[in-house]
Formats: structure tokens, C-alpha cells, sequence
């Protein structure tokens, strides 16, 4: 009945009472029935009996019933009470026996039967487990009590048994398992799954749930009975034993050395990586004090920090070179962290030892690298510094910080102080370009020292871009120019002054050698003049020596006539070489070679020149020495105007007559006479021959050219002489 | 005249001034020889009388101020440096050499005889000290060895007793010595010998105090 019954269980566990008042009943009536013979109480007593014997023998009683009210009504209808009556006993006795044959039956078959329902319904109801059944449809017909012990849910009578549906299930899994039973459903295999189910506290567990169909003879499913076991505690234990193998795994596996040790410091556990690198058996390592496989310098230092760690029960870190199995010493660091119980007492150590040689090794030789770098750039002899690309300077070398005689802290903020005043305007605008523009930055300015003097320094700065373009900081250097500067500036003078020494010089020799030739006739008249004279005074006079001596003194006088002669013969014929000269370039020479003038004078010498001016043809060196002249001049002649400022205007262009023109224009006092001032002697300075322009216009003149003066309204003087071009070249 | 009593030589390399100097001197009287080249000069018999050199600085085989230098050496006549175009240094280092004078072309006649008289003046008298001296020299070669060793004694002033004990003998061999020595260099005294020996350069060897050198 175990098959069967467990459904009704309930239901027949509560009719129980009913059923034997039933039996009671029942059996009255047909008492009663056979007493008076009535069919009625027969009815009354088969309805009893049916309700308690259920169906099959439920019918048999109702089909006497129906032949005995059959026969009473017939016979009452015929009149014959008697055999009626006799029909109505003989059917109620029947009945009654029927009754008392299923009465015995049922005891019969009841005891052992009940009791192995009994003991069924207790297996059921307080096994370890939740046992439940459902119809075929999977709507629950039985739930054991662990069941409602366990979803806290009650059986409400009027209400569909249920589980709980999917509440109590774990949502990760609602969805899986309620597909699994409902194909088992449809297919009728066996029910598996694991899952998790709600307790009423919330708390979920594992369960393993199975079930099987019961069929009935003709194979179709009449129920699934199934029990749901909790596996909880197994599962926990499983997954505890899972972590600790991995742990034990990942221990064992790894790249490095793993180790236990006891609250003294003793190992108790040394992974496989421990052996394999000191190439030690477990043996060796216990045995053997552990500052042997420690390079001798660290021993000291770990032997000390090994005691304070013990003594403190901090957390242990520390960096020491261990001797590798190969005897090589490398670098490793050692982290070790204590374990302790619920009381706080330290009961293990559990550290790893890493093998860190070859980052230590790359850290050094990057540390080197660095150094390297910035000794460098410290020593290098130049300043150096970096700016971000908003252009503020963030870093600055020493040789820098030294040269400004400044600390890095205030050395942003000292920059402006350290640019000499004139300078600043001129590279904040350079500056300003190169930072919006991206562009190299290149500028000549002074730079102050620490000791007040202002050097000056070439500035160069790149842009740093980054791959996507981005400019991500300047990198610039400062060189200390000033010593070749000064240098250059001094070369500059000095080949000046050399070529003015020169040009001194060799005039001077050339007026010695002008005296000489002239002296020596000069010398011989003088002397036989007196000479003739005494001739002349003797007595008597001796006029044949006295003739000879004045014809000597024409003679030579003459010579020396001829010696001047022959000088300005010397001077016309030496015509200047004649080639092409670009007259921009010895402008520019001329103005090189007065630079010294220019700036100590303070004068501003602003030229105009004609683009693609044809080159004259001349002697460029005599051409240079007439603008040196006209330029001297014009500077002279501004040496007294305080008032004015003194410039300079050199100016060039066609004259339009197919010759070039240059002009000198100056704003001194100006000139008088501009046609005296050309003639020899002539001059209106207080030192001077008055030969410089008479020189200039007899250069010019040699060259078919043309110099003149000009006033200037309302001050100044021009000079402008014009000069032939090159005649075009007909092939 | 009686032949002359000086000469004047010339050395320029401008025929002009050669001719214009001789006819200059000899319109004064003077006796004059001119060169063309300093070569020419040193190549010249000089007759033994007071001379007078007039030197043009810029010579044709060789620089005035350089030749000045090389007669430097050998008595020569007083040089009187004419120039074309002097300057300071080359006048300096002339007069330092002992030139007379450094004209400068041209020169006036009043200039030029005054450096020719003044330096023909210098090399008579010159001549006269060298002549007396020389005579001198023949009288010291007169003297025998012995008497060479007493005439420093004697005129150190020793004492005729400690230069004999200098010499090893006696007092009077000394004085016989001392009394041919006088008689020999021609000295009318003590006084006159030293002034002597003094021209001869013979050296001041003792001192009449003993025990200094």
C-alpha cells in the first residue's frame, strides 16, 4: 500500500474515528433490518458499510440492497409481507455477513498492513532528508514534516501542498532546476539536482534532490516520489578541501620560496622552490644555522633584524643575498607575516622568499643610468633647463643654480631677475612665439651671475612631442657665449685698427720715400748754393767755381721738380683695378670696419638699400676707403650735435643716367662751401690735412664717376657719388 | 799752406751731395775725399792726419749706423751722420756710438762746419794723446824684467825696504832698480812716475800698509 496510500494518509488518518463509528452504525442498522424486516434499514446499513468499505464491496452491497428493495417492493406491491419480510432478512443477512466477512478481512489483512504503513510513515516523517510526492502533473500530493520544519511554511487546509515554489530556491539556480523537473516531468526519467534551498531563517543550503515516477500496470505515471537530502555540510567540507589543495597547490607551485615557521622561528615548512633553489635537502636546511646561505656582509644586519622581528612579532621584511645552488649570491627579499590564535598568541610564521636579483640588478643599473645622466647634465658646461609647455621652467641644473647663485625652490620665481633688463622684452617675445608656435628657440641675451656681472649666453630650446603629437615639455640649454663674444668683439677692433694701422703706415712710408727723393736734390742745392757763395765772397771771387756750382744747383733743382713730377705722374697712372663690385657688400664692410666708431660715438647708421642694384665697376678697396672717409666724416661732423640724434643714412640706387649712386647723408652742423671743402687743404677740422675728400674725389673721378656735396634742410650734409655698372654683355 | 793739416772724408751714396759737400768744403778751404760706398772708404790708404767722417745713413752696400759699429773697433775718425729722413732712435743709438753730430737733409752750412770742425778738433787731440802714449809704451819696453816687477812696487807706494823684502833683495839693489827706472821712463819724480805708470794702465798691486793686499 506503500505505493498507494501515502496520498490519503492524511486524509484517512482523520476519518479513522469515523470509520469505526460507521462499522458501529452500520451494524446497528442491519441489526434493526433484520429485526423488523425493513428494506429501509438494509439501505441505511449498505450506505454505511459502503462508506466504510470503500468501493468494490461498496457495490456488492449496494447491488443486494437493490435486488432486496427490488423483492420488498414487489412483494409489498403483491401484498405478500410475509416473504418480504423473509427477503429483506435473507438480504440483510447477507449483507451482514458480507460486512463481517470484510470486517475480518480487513482486521486480518489490517494489522501487518498498518503496521508497515506505520513504520513506512515513520521512515518518511523523520528521515534526514525532506520526502515529498506529486501527482503526475508534479502538483504535491505528500510533504514530509521536515519539509515544513525546514521553509517554515504550514499546511493550510483548502490550500494546494507546496514546497514553496520558487522562493525558496536560490535564484542562480530557480531557473535550471525548475527546467529540470518539468523535463523529467514530460519525459519521466529520473529527477537529480543539486541546489540550493531557502531555510525559513534565509539561510540557503545545499540539497540534493532525486526522484522517480511510479507507474502503474499499464506503464502510465501515477505519482514521483522524491526526497530532497541536505548535502550541505558536505558541500562546505568539499569546498574547504578544494581551497586547501589549491592553497597547498599554489604553495607548491610557487615561483619562489614559501615557508612556515614556529613562533621561535624554526621551519616547519619549506616548499619544493626552497629546496630546488639553495639545491639543500630539507635535512640540510633544518640542520644548518640559515645565516650560512647569507652573503657574510648581510649576516650582521639579518641576524639583528631577525631577533627584533621575533622579539616585536611584527610583520617581517627584509632584503639579503642568499647563496643559489650554483653559489651565486643573489639578491632576494623576504616577507613574512605572523599567525596567530584567538588569544593573539603568535603560533606560526608564514613568509615567501623572492628572488629579486635581476630587478635589484636592473633598478641599479638604472639608478646608475640615472645618476649617470644627471651627473651629466650637471657637469656638462652648459646650463640646461626644462620647461612644461605652458613654457614655465620646472627644472633647472646645477651648473645653472650655481651660475645664479640660487636654490632650486627660488629659482622659478628669480628667473626675470636673472635676464639682463634690456634683453627681457626681446626674449619674452621669442619666447611667447616658440611656446605658441612649437618652434626651435634660439636667442643671444645676457644672463646674471651670481656675482652681479651679466654674461652673455646663447639660449636654445626643442619641443618634446609625445607619439600622439602633443608637446609635452621643452628641453633647453644655456651656453656662456660671453668669452668668444668679447673675443670676437676684440678681433673685431683689433683688425681695425690694424687695417687703419696699416693704411697709417703706409702713407707714412710713402711720405718718407716722397721726402727722401725730394730731400737729397733739396739737400745738394742748399749746400752748393753755399758753396757758390763762398766762391763768390773769395778774393778774388772764384766765379769759374761759383758757375759750376749754380749750374749744379739748377740741375738738381730741377731734379727735384722732377722728383714731384714724376709723384703725381706715379699717382695718375696708377689706375685702379677695375671689376665688378657688389657696392651692398663693401657698404657693409665700410660700416664693419667703423663699428668701433659707430657704437662709441653713438651713432645710428640706418641704410636704404636698392634691392638688385647692378655692381658697379671699381676698385672695391678704394671704394671702401671713400666710404670710410665719407662715414668718418659724417660722424665727425655730428660730434658736437647733443641736441640731434645722431644718424647716419647710407643710401643707395640708380641715378638713372645707367650709373649707380651712394649716398652718406649726416645730420651735423653741415657745410658752408660744398665745393671748397673738395679742394687739398681745405678742412674744418681743428686736426686734419684737408686731404681725405680731395683723396675721395680724385678716386671717384679716377673711376668716371662723380662726388659731390649737398646741404640738407634743415640740418646735415649728403655726400653722393655715383659710380658705372657693369655694361651688359652682349654674346 | 803747407800741405794740409786735416782731411774730411765723405761717404753718400747721391752723387749730388758728394759733389755739393766737396765743393762746399773746398770753398772753405778744406780738404775733402768722397765715396760712393763705405766699401770704397775701407779700401782707401788714410793719410796720417786729423780726420773728420761724414756718413750718409742710407748707404747702398750697407746701413750707416751698422758700419758705425763695425770701425768701432779701430781708431777711425769722428763721424758726422746726414740723413734723408732721420729718426729718433737711429740719431739716439748714433750719438751713443760716439758720432759727432746727426743733420738732417738738408742741412745749413753753418751746421755742417761746426759738426766737421768740432769733430776733426776731437781726433787731433785723439792723435796727440795716442802719440804720447806711444812713447810712453817705447819707454816701458826699455825696461829689463827685473826692473818691469819693481815699477808696480814703486808705485804702490811701498816703502824702498818692503818692496825689497817683496822682491827677496836688498835695499840697495832696490834703489840702483828703482834709480834706472826713473832715469829709463823719464820722470823728473815719484809723482811724475806714477802719472806714468797710471796712462800705462800698470796696475796698483800692494799697498804700503801690512796686511792688506
Amino acid at each position: 500500500m506503500l505505493h498507494y496510500g501515502d496520498a490519503c494518509a492524511m486524509k484517512d488518518a482523520l476519518s479513522r474515528q469515523r470509520y469505526g463509528m460507521a462499522l458501529v452504525v452500520g451494524g446497528a442498522a442491519l441489526l434493526l433490518a433484520w429485526l423488523t424486516g425493513d428494506a429501509l434499514w438494509l439501505l441505511a446499513a449498505v450506505t454505511l458499510i459502503h462508506l466504510v468499505a470503500g468501493r468494490v464491496p461498496g457495490l456488492v452491497a449496494i447491488g443486494l440492497s437493490a435486488v432486496a428493495l427490488a423483492f420488498f417492493l414487489l412483494v409489498s406491491s403483491w401484498q405478500i409481507a410475509e416473504e418480504g419480510q423473509a427477503y429483506v432478512r435473507l438480504a440483510t443477512f447477507l449483507a451482514a455477513a458480507l460486512l463481517i466477512t470484510l470486517f475480518l478481512r480487513d482486521r486480518q489483512g489490517a494489522a501487518p498492513q498498518h503496521r508497515a504503513e506505520h513504520e513506512t510513515r515513520l521512515i518518511v516523517e523523520s528521515m534526514p532528508g525532506l520526502g515529498w510526492s506529486t501527482d503526475p502533473k508534479g502538483e504535491f500530493r505528500y510533504l514530509n514534516p521536515a519539509v515544513f520544519d525546514y521553509t517554515g511554511r504550514r499546511c493550510e487546509p483548502g490550500q494546494p501542498l507546496s514546497f514553496g515554489g520558487r522562493e525558496v530556491l536560490h535564484p542562480e539556480e530557480a531557473d535550471r532546476v525548475i527546467e529540470a523537473w518539468v523535463h523529467c516531468l514530460r519525459t519521466g526519467e529520473a529527477y537529480q539536482s543539486e541546489h540550493r534551498l531557502r531555510r525559513h531563517d534565509g539561510v540557503y543550503r545545499w540539497f540534493r534532490a532525486a526522484a522517480r515516477p511510479c507507474r502503474d500496470s499499464s506503464g502510465r505515471i501515477t505519482g514521483w516520489y522524491g526526497v530532497t537530502l541536505d548535502i550541505d555540510d558536505q558541500k562546505q567540507a568539499e569546498e574547504r578541501y578544494r581551497a586547501e589543495h589549491d592553497a597547498r597547490l599554489i604553495v607548491e607551485s610557487l615561483p619562489s620560496l614559501g615557508w612556515s615557521a614556529s613562533p621561535k622561528g624554526r621551519f616547519r615548512y619549506l616548499n619544493p622552490g626552497v629546496f630546488d633553489y639553495l639545491g639543500l635537502s630539507r635535512e640540510e636546511i633544518v640542520r644548518t644555522d640559515r645565516f650560512d646561505w647569507m652573503h657574510p656582509d648581510d649576516v650582521e644586519r639579518m641576524r639583528e633584524s631577525f631577533q627584533r622581528c621575533l622579539k616585536d612579532s611584527v610583520p617581517y621584511e627584509a632584503e639579503v643575498r642568499l647563496r643559489r645552488r650554483d653559489g651565486v649570491y643573489r639578491w632576494c627579499r623576504v616577507v613574512a607575516q605572523p599567525s596567530r590564535d584567538g588569544d593573539g598568541r603568535i603560533i606560526g610564521w608564514y613568509g615567501v622568499t623572492i628572488d629579486i636579483d635581476d630587478q635589484k640588478q636592473a633598478e641599479e643599473a638604472l639608478r646608475k643610468s640615472e645618476q649617470q645622466l644627471r651627473l651629466l647634465i650637471d657637469t656638462i658646461p652648459a646650463l640646461v633647463w626644462c620647461a612644461r609647455p605652458s613654457g614655465d621652467p620646472f627644472y633647472l641644473n646645477k651648473r645653472l643654480l650655481d651660475y645664479a647663485g640660487m636654490s632650486p625652490e627660488e629659482a622659478p620665481q628669480a628667473r626675470s631677475k636673472l635676464i639682463h633688463p634690456d634683453d627681457v622684452p626681446l626674449l619674452l617675445r621669442t619666447w611667447a612665439q616658440s611656446v605658441k608656435t612649437g618652434q626651435t628657440f634660439v636667442i643671444v641675451y645676457r644672463l646674471r651671475r651670481a656675482d652681479g656681472t651679466y654674461r652673455w649666453h646663447e639660449g636654445r630650446a626643442e619641443p618634446w612631442y609625445d607619439q600622439a603629437g602633443r608637446l609635452v615639455q621643452w628641453y633647453g640649454v644655456n651656453v656662456d657665449i660671453d668669452e668668444r663674444l668679447t673675443a670676437e668683439q676684440a678681433l673685431r677692433a683689433t683688425q681695425a685698427q690694424f687695417q687703419r694701422a696699416t693704411q697709417i703706415a703706409s702713407l707714412a712710408e710713402l711720405s718718407a720715400s716722397i721726402a727722401h727723393e725730394v730731400n737729397q736734390p733739396l739737400a745738394a742745392v742748399v749746400t752748393n748754393s753755399h758753396a757758390c757763395q763762398r766762391w763768390l765772397a773769395a778774393e778774388p771771387p772764384n766765379l769759374q767755381r761759383a758757375r759750376l756750382t749754380t749750374e749744379r744747383i739748377i740741375r738738381d733743382a730741377n731734379g727735384a721738380a722732377q722728383v714731384v713730377s714724376r709723384i703725381r705722374a706715379l699717382f695718375n697712372r696708377a689706375g685702379p683695378i677695375r671689376a665688378p663690385v657688389d657696392l651692398h657688400e663693401v657698404i657693409a664692410e665700410a660700416c664693419r670696419l667703423m663699428m668701433d666708431e659707430i657704437v662709441s660715438k653713438n651713432v645710428e647708421i640706418e641704410t636704404v638699400l636698392e634691392p638688385d642694384l647692378p655692381a658697379a665697376v671699381a676698385d672695391r678697396v678704394q671704394i671702401q676707403q671713400v666710404l670710410v672717409n665719407l662715414i668718418r666724416n659724417g660722424i665727425e661732423a655730428m660730434e658736437s650735435t647733443a641736441e640731434r640724434p645722431r644718424s647716419l643714412i647710407l643710401r643707395s640706387r640708380r641715378d638713372g643716367a645707367g650709373k649707380v649712386l651712394v649716398e652718406v647723408r649726416d645730420r651735423g652742423s653741415g657745410v658752408e662751401d660744398t665745393e671748397r671743402i673738395f679742394e687739398p687743404f681745405v678742412t674744418t677740422k681743428a686736426q686734419g690735412m684737408g686731404m681725405g675728400l680731395a683723396i675721395c674725389r680724385s678716386i671717384i673721378e679716377a673711376h668716371e664717376g662723380r662726388l659731390w656735396a649737398t646741404k640738407i634742410d634743415p640740418v646735415g650734409t649728403a655726400f653722393l657719388f655715383t659710380l658705372p655698372v657693369e655694361p651688359v654683355e652682349t654674346a | 799752406m803747407t800741405g794740409p793739416d786735416h782731411i774730411v772724408f765723405v761717404i753718400d751714396d747721391d752723387h749730388r751731395i758728394r759733389e755739393a759737400v766737396s765743393e762746399l768744403l773746398a770753398s772753405l778751404g778744406m780738404n775733402a775725399i768722397a765715396f760712393g760706398a763705405a766699401a770704397q772708404y775701407v779700401g782707401f790708404e788714410r793719410p796720417d792726419l786729423p780726420a773728420c767722417l761724414v756718413l750718409d745713413i742710407e748707404l747702398p752696400d750697407i746701413n750707416g749706423l751698422e758700419f758705425q759699429k763695425q770701425l768701432a773697433d779701430s781708431h777711425h775718425p769722428p763721424i758726422v751722420f746726414i740723413t734723408g729722413h732721420g729718426d729718433i732712435p737711429s740719431s739716439v743709438r748714433a750719438i751713443k756710438r760716439g758720432a759727432v753730430d746727426f743733420l738732417t737733409k738738408p742741412f745749413s752750412e753753418q751746421q755742417l762746419l761746426d759738426a766737421i770742425h768740432a769733430a776733426i778738433d776731437q781726433d787731433r787731440r785723439c792723435r796727440g794723446e795716442r802719440a804720447e802714449l806711444d812713447v810712453l809704451r817705447e819707454r816701458l819696453a826699455g825696461l829689463t824684467p827685473r826692473e818691469r816687477e819693481v815699477l808696480p812696487l814703486v808705485v804702490s807706494g811701498l816703502l824702498n825696504k818692503q818692496a825689497a823684502t817683496a822682491l827677496g833683495i836688498s835695499e840697495v839693489t832696490l834703489q840702483i832698480h828703482r834709480s834706472k827706472i826713473m832715469h829709463k821712463m823719464a820722470a823728473a819724480s815719484l809723482a811724475d812716475l806714477v802719472r806714468i805708470a797710471e796712462k800705462l794702465e800698470i796696475p796698483v798691486t800692494h799697498s804700503r800698509r801690512a796686511g792688506a793686499p
